[in-house]
């Protein structure tokens, strides 16, 4: 009887009991079971601060940029406003030119039937020469290196030269900290390496003349180049 | 809980304890036999490490776009030490390589938080498979087929260089000193591409080969790599010969076989290839200790005349540093790619506060770029790009 009366009171207790639902429990436990393997949880605050990190960066670093790069002195942006331009209004990128290699005294005949006429360097002996070509052949420009003598130099040139048409690299900053004049030509330079041992000098050489951007690398004995400046521009 | 509830609740349970073990592989134990790419981490792993203890491991399998086992990860620990690196298999005509593309300690893996099966098909890209799609590890975004196309031809190739963005640093200090050095008259400066923009590592490797021509003769038959102004030595530029070096270097390193670009693995066959081919020797050391570059290696190695090839997945060179009243303004060109190019000298820069006290180290690696607007120049390491692999080189 005892057992009966329990019994019943324990069946009346259970009825009274609220069983949660599945998800709910489910809900409850789930972390514990596995590890929570869903998307992350988007992350608002570390979202608002990327974003205004992103337009700080924005207003105070993009200005300075171009702040800086704009007041840089470039002889080719500064002295030629058109340099940029050709017949096809067409903009070539170093980065997309391929090398062709051609016999020196070709040099500059092949770069005249595409319109870029260069100084007179075919004088010398030819030590290397090549082109720089776009993927469909046209030649924007090319590199000759020239001395007087392979065996016992007193000078090594190095030219590279391109089209107006091409691109140049205006942010990798030279300090070219001398500068000659020859006819009107502003030509800059400087001293990259000296060798006080062998007293040999290497400059590093550039300007826009005729149409066509030139870079010299010149190795010679000579302490000052004006007069070489002379001669090659001439 | 009623019982009936219960039951389902464990029902359920199971059933996702197990659909998360079908689609992630269990690790698997360090196996009695060593097998080939065991090898290759453990070789790896010894070149590398410098921490002490005992080394345990476990792996499992990474996956292709074709969901075929393409390498392994490695969760390792070294005494204390845990890390994680990532191998892949690289096919070439001849020979199978296993490379170690990542190696990280005190650092998870990304591939630990994925919810499918870890795909690694290009270098820094962590994908999943999961229900029939690509999806990105880091966001979980879907990943279509074109682009998980252009990132498997990428694959683990070093293909150029280009698509330069700039990126600018200011540091002011008090003082500042400079350490540098250079391999004297430094390297040959090839660049260009003869036939294609994927050949960066074949001018890299024209560029040593230059280098030591002057000391192997034999390397570039009946060629002087270089002009001499009494004792100065000034490297010629490239010419038929030295493109005839890169050609051959094209084939020998299997560029753009099965991706784009040449893999670390196919750099190093073409090289020894070369080498072997006109009777010399090609030597590397790696220059990394603990997944990074030893910056005391690779001084050292550069100041014994050993140039040092740089394997990178992003990169920078320097464009300028302006100096003005105890601000320096470091301006560099950043680019997406992966390239190669070779160090052969170094400029450290270390500020000072006012009470001398170091407060920033700047770290710059002088190499040839392989590019003709920054030729000989410098690569910037402090935080721009990835530096995936470094090793000095000597050919005897």
């Amino acid at each position: 009887m005892e057992n009966k009366k329990n019994e019943k009171r324990i069946e009346e207790s259970i009825e009274k009991i609220k069983v949660k639902d599945f998800s709910l429990v489910w809900e409850d436990i789930k972390d514990t079971i596995s590890p929570p393997k869903s998307k992350p949880a988007l992350n608002w605050c570390f979202l608002a601060t990327a974003v205004a990190t992103f337009i700080i960066f924005c207003s105070v670093i993009i200005p300075f940029s171009i702040k800086h790069f704009s007041n840089g002195e470039d002889v080719l942006q500064s002295d030629n406003s058109s340099c940029l331009t050709s017949e096809e209004g067409q903009v070539y990128f170093v980065d997309e030119l391929v090398i062709s290699i051609i016999e020196g005294n070709n040099f500059s005949s092949e770069l005249k039937k595409f319109g870029i006429e260069i100084v007179d360097i075919d004088a010398n002996v030819v030590i290397s020469s090549l082109l720089f070509k776009t993927s469909n052949q046209k030649v924007k420009g090319g590199q000759i290196e020239v001395t007087d003598d392979l065996d016992n130099p007193s000078f090594v040139l190095f030219v590279k030269v391109y089209d107006k048409s091409v691109k140049q690299n205006d942010l990798i900053q030279v300090d070219y900290n001398r500068t000659h004049y020859v006819d009107g030509v502003k030509i800059q330079y400087r001293i990259k390496e000296y060798y006080p041992e062998d007293g040999v000098f290497v400059y590093d050489i550039k300007t826009y003349f005729n149409d066509v951007h030139y870079y010299l690398e010149y190795t010679t004995y000579s302490e000052n180049i004006t007069e070489f400046l002379n001669d090659f521009f001439k | 809980m009623k019982k009936k509830q219960k039951g389902w609740l464990l029902f359920f349970v199971g059933i996702f304890i197990l659909s998360i073990m079908i689609m992630r592989p269990a690790p698997i134990t360090r196996a009695d036999d060593i097998d080939a790419v065991e090898q290759a981490f453990l070789d790896f792993l010894s070149s590398d490490t410098d921490y002490d203890g005992e080394l345990e491991y476990t792996y499992f399998a990474l996956y292709d776009e074709n969901l075929n086992i393409n390498g392994r990860q490695y969760n390792f620990s070294i005494g204390e030490v845990n890390g994680y690196a990532l191998l892949t298999e690289i096919q070439t005509n001849s020979e199978t390589f296993y490379e170690v593309e990542e190696l990280f300690y005190n650092k998870q893996s990304p591939f630990d938080n994925c919810l499918g099966l870890p795909v690694y098909i290009t270098h820094g890209t962590y994908l999943y498979y999961l229900n029939n799609s690509f999806y990105k590890v880091e966001n979980n975004s879907l990943v279509g087929a074109d682009a998980l196309a252009e990132l498997a031809n990428k694959g683990f190739g070093y293909s150029g260089v280009g698509n330069f963005t700039e990126r600018t640093e200011t540091i002011s200090y008090a003082t500042k000193s400079t350490e540098s050095y250079s391999i004297p008259y430094d390297l040959p400066n090839y660049y260009g591409s003869v036939d294609d923009l994927t050949g960066c590592a074949n001018t890299a490797g024209a560029v040593l080969i230059g280098y030591y021509d002057r000391f192997c003769e034999n390397l570039i038959p009946n060629f002087k790599t270089y002009t001499q102004l009494g004792s100065i030595i000034r490297y010629k530029t490239a010419s038929t010969e030295v493109v005839n070096v890169v050609d051959q270097l094209y084939i020998l390193m299997e560029t753009d076989v099965a991706q784009l670009g040449t893999t670390f693995s196919g750099f190093q066959t073409g090289m020894s290839a070369y080498a072997s081919s006109k009777g010399y020797t090609y030597t590397t050391v790696n220059m990394f200790t603990n997944g990074s570059l030893n910056i005391q290696s690779y001084k050292s190695a550069v100041q014994s005349g050993k140039p040092v090839a740089l394997f990178l997945t992003t990169y920078a060179f320097l464009d300028s540093i302006t100096e003005t009243n105890g601000v320096d303004t470091v301006s560099s060109a950043y680019s997406p790619r992966s390239h190669v190019v070779i160090g052969c000298g170094y400029k450290i820069d270390t500020y000072y506060n006012s009470s001398e006290q170091i407060i920033a180290t700047r770290y710059y690696l002088k190499v040839a770029t392989g590019d003709d607007s920054y030729n000989i120049g410098y690569l910037n390491i402090n935080g721009l790009g990835n530096l995936d692999r470094a090793i000095s080189v000597l050919i005897s």
